[in-house]
């Protein structure tokens, strides 16, 4: 086997995060407390991985040699490789580094001033980054677990990583007692899931469900959709699915706020990308896909609405964007229940939730932005602390009306084009309660985005308030989420191709690829 | 039969340090029945024919990370009373945990599990241990019925092999991604822990 070095070449992107984390702790152990360019190398490395990946993305099916660490014997493929560098996974990648960027930049300032451990935060952003690249082409149950293990612990301790405030060490326990359990879950379906196909390899179990003549599928059908279930929980957890959502209040009200804004984008892309690989995959056989999408359809249903009427009540902007971002998560199911379809621009349903993220990332991250520049100089995360903010921070509450819109679905932005794109799927698939159920939460959504609204622009500013200073980089990371918000919404041809092509390297592999080729 | 006995055994023990660990009032003595079902585990792994994977067991889990579990309740003072750990909610987790249990027992009980062809032989362990060593190259080649020349050549050259053998090359080959992934989270843990503890 001489595909060594090639394989190597299509790790560079996590080989250059990790190089660049082990630096970073290195610089910080020798600057000796001072920032001696941590946020250079930092950035300096997410572009260059950035890069890298662009680099990569043209000659992207690696997949055709059976991905990477694949065995061979006399030439044949026996066991495809753990993972893949697909078209699907450098589109993920790109979300993840994109998304590790902007919140790293929207954080700079904030961080200052309020922990010692600079360098270990930066450090940790990137392996959070690393970890989320490796879920995103993982293709084996094994590689599955231990990215997800990774981001998790990464996780748990940027959410806890003010020591000296309660309210992030309790945010970090939490998190990190619930992905334990979450986790057990997930690691005993997983072995279900080996006993029933005897292997961990993804394309090898799609294979093992597919054969028609496979008797095993008839008699084990009962196991694999309980161990699917059981999978959907670990994988719920990250991504904040209705059953499994209860940390995120907490953890998303007590964790530094720009780790906040990064609970809620990379972990739920990264857990998207797996369960989307996964299903659409390993787990599409005529015997298992009727049961796995109704599943994924209830849970579509539940955590709209749940995550929607949740936040009606809430008084912290933390959690309100919890309960928010909890409800998106379910918009993006309905994508996933709505398997089988053909949309606008030839999206299929795996195209559309890929849209539907690739908008919501920016939207939500500039969002954050003006989150974070608000407690940065209230340190106050109330509703409450947003009053008056049009006369103290214009350009803060003018763009958090556009992300707000674009959250709600108001053309011509990003969010519209992601909610057109899932409910179109959805009504062609005859999912129409799920389309109808979206549109009508999408409404429950308006109004209490609007109270933030309201605060902003209609009630008086606190006696003797002080105008918002924004930091060049916070205002750099709103301008460019502002940009790419409406340049989705305004001009969606490029991003649906995008989406288009990320979501034809996992119907290469899987059962429907004839959908795809119809398509083109 | 003798089998059956030992495996009645070592799970009793595996079982019964659980409950232990669950049930005692004292962290320090959960800590202690934690190291019972360690051992437990480590009789079911010997029983399924995977040594080397017991004796890690003992060597890692027994002998260190209970060491290390108990060293950190020790030097945390306030957790050495006694303390409950129960609260009003005991009743109903028990109910939906043991009901949880209940459901996947009877699941993996009534599932025709596929035993792979090529150990049609041996015993219900054989299988298993063929699986253990996290090959299952041969085992799915043989389900799906892809090659059957391929699968016996593969079957042969691995069965010949001893645990350890086929163990660390599914490390060294089709793992090596996660293998080295797992100490880049170790590096991780390691880090987050002295960040967050550090006084």
């Amino acid at each position: 086997m001489s595909n060594l070095s090639a394989s190597l070449v299509q790790f560079s992107p996590e080989l250059i995060l990790v190089i660049g984390a082990a630096v970073l702790l290195t610089v910080d152990l020798v600057s000796n407390g001072r920032e001696a360019g941590q946020n250079a190398i930092g950035l300096g490395t997410i572009l260059l991985a950035l890069v890298a990946t662009f680099w990569l993305w043209p000659g992207g099916l690696f997949t055709a040699d059976g991905g990477l660490f694949a065995t061979y014997i006399d030439g044949a493929l026996v066991r495809p490789g753990a993972f893949v560098s697909d078209g699907f996974t450098h589109f993920f990648r790109m979300i993840s580094l994109v998304s590790t960027g902007l919140v790293w930049v929207s954080g700079v300032t904030f961080m200052r001033g309020r922990t010692p451990f600079r360098g270990e935060f930066g450090a940790f952003l990137l392996f959070c980054a690393t970890a989320m690249n490796l879920m995103a082409g993982a293709n084996d149950l094994i590689l599955v677990l231990v990215a997800i293990e990774f981001l998790s612990i990464t996780s748990y301790v940027l959410t806890g990583f003010l020591r000296e405030n309660a309210r992030s060490n309790e945010a970090g326990l939490k998190y990190f007692l619930y992905g334990s359990i979450t986790s057990a879950a997930m690691i005993f379906g997983l072995t279900y899931l080996f006993g029933a196909t005897g292997t961990t390899s993804l394309p090898l179990i799609a294979e093992a469900v597919r054969s028609p003549d496979n008797l095993l599928i008839k008699d084990l059908s009962g196991v694999i959709i309980p161990s699917l279930l059981l999978v959907l929980a670990g994988l719920g957890f990250k991504i904040a699915l209705v059953p499994f959502h209860q940390w995120a209040p907490d953890a998303y009200e007590g964790a530094p706020t720009p780790v906040t804004s990064f609970l809620s984008v990379g972990p739920k892309a990264a857990g998207m990308a797996v369960l989307l690989r996964m299903f659409f995959s390993a787990f599409d056989a005529p015997l298992l896909t009727p049961h796995w999408i109704g599943l994924i359809g209830l849970l579509a249903g539940a955590t709209m609405i749940l995550g929607n009427l949740a936040a009606l009540g809430q008084t912290d902007i933390k959690r309100l964007m919890a309960y928010s971002s909890i409800a998106q998560a379910g918009y993006m199911l309905v994508g996933v229940a709505s398997f089988g379809a053909t949309t606008m621009g030839n999206l299929t349903a795996l195209g559309t939730v890929v849209l539907y993220i690739l908008a919501y990332i920016f939207t939500n991250i500039g969002l954050f932005a003006c989150i974070i520049a608000v407690d940065h100089a209230t340190g106050d995360s109330r509703v409450d602390a947003y009053d008056g903010l049009m006369r103290r921070a214009p350009l803060l509450a003018v763009a958090m009306v556009v992300f707000f819109l674009s959250l709600v679905g108001v053309p011509p932005l990003a969010g519209f084009i992601g909610k057109f794109a899932v409910f179109s799927a959805a009504v062609t698939t005859n999912h129409t309660t799920l389309a109808v159920l979206g549109v009508l939460t999408g409404v429950i959504a308006a109004v209490y985005y609007f109270r933030v609204v309201r605060a902003m622009f209609f009630r008086p500013a606190p006696d003797g308030a002080a105008p918002i200073r924004i930091s060049p980089s916070a205002s750099f990371v709103i301008w460019a989420c502002l940009a790419m918000t409406i340049l989705i919404g305004v001009l969606p041809g490029t991003f649906v191709r995008v989406a288009r092509d990320a979501a034809a390297a996992v119907h290469a592999t899987g059962a429907d690829a004839a959908a795809v080729d119809a398509g083109h | 039969m003798m089998e059956m006995l030992a495996f009645g055994l070592v799970a009793g023990v595996a079982v019964g340090g659980a409950i232990g660990v669950v049930a005692a009032r004292n962290v320090f003595v959960s800590a202690l029945w934690l190291v019972l079902s360690f051992i437990g585990v480590a009789g079911i792994y010997a029983i399924l024919g995977a040594d080397f994977l017991a004796a890690t067991q003992v060597l890692i889990y027994v002998g260190a990370i209970s060491v290390l579990i108990l060293f950190a309740v020790m030097l945390t003072h306030h957790v050495m009373g006694d303390e409950r750990s129960n609260n009003r909610q005991a009743f109903l987790a028990f109910i939906v945990s043991s009901s949880v249990v209940a459901a996947l027992g009877v699941l993996a009980y009534r599932t025709d599990w596929p035993i792979r062809p090529a150990d049609a032989g041996g015993s219900v362990v054989t299988a298993m241990r063929g699986d253990l060593a996290g090959s299952s190259a041969a085992s799915t080649a043989a389900q799906t019925g892809a090659s059957t020349a391929l699968t016996s050549t593969v079957d042969l050259a691995l069965n010949q092999d001893s645990n350890v053998v086929r163990l660390g090359q599914a490390l060294m080959t089709e793992h090596l991604l996660s293998f080295e992934i797992i100490s880049l989270v170790l590096l991780v843990a390691l880090i987050g822990a002295i960040v967050i503890a550090r006084d």
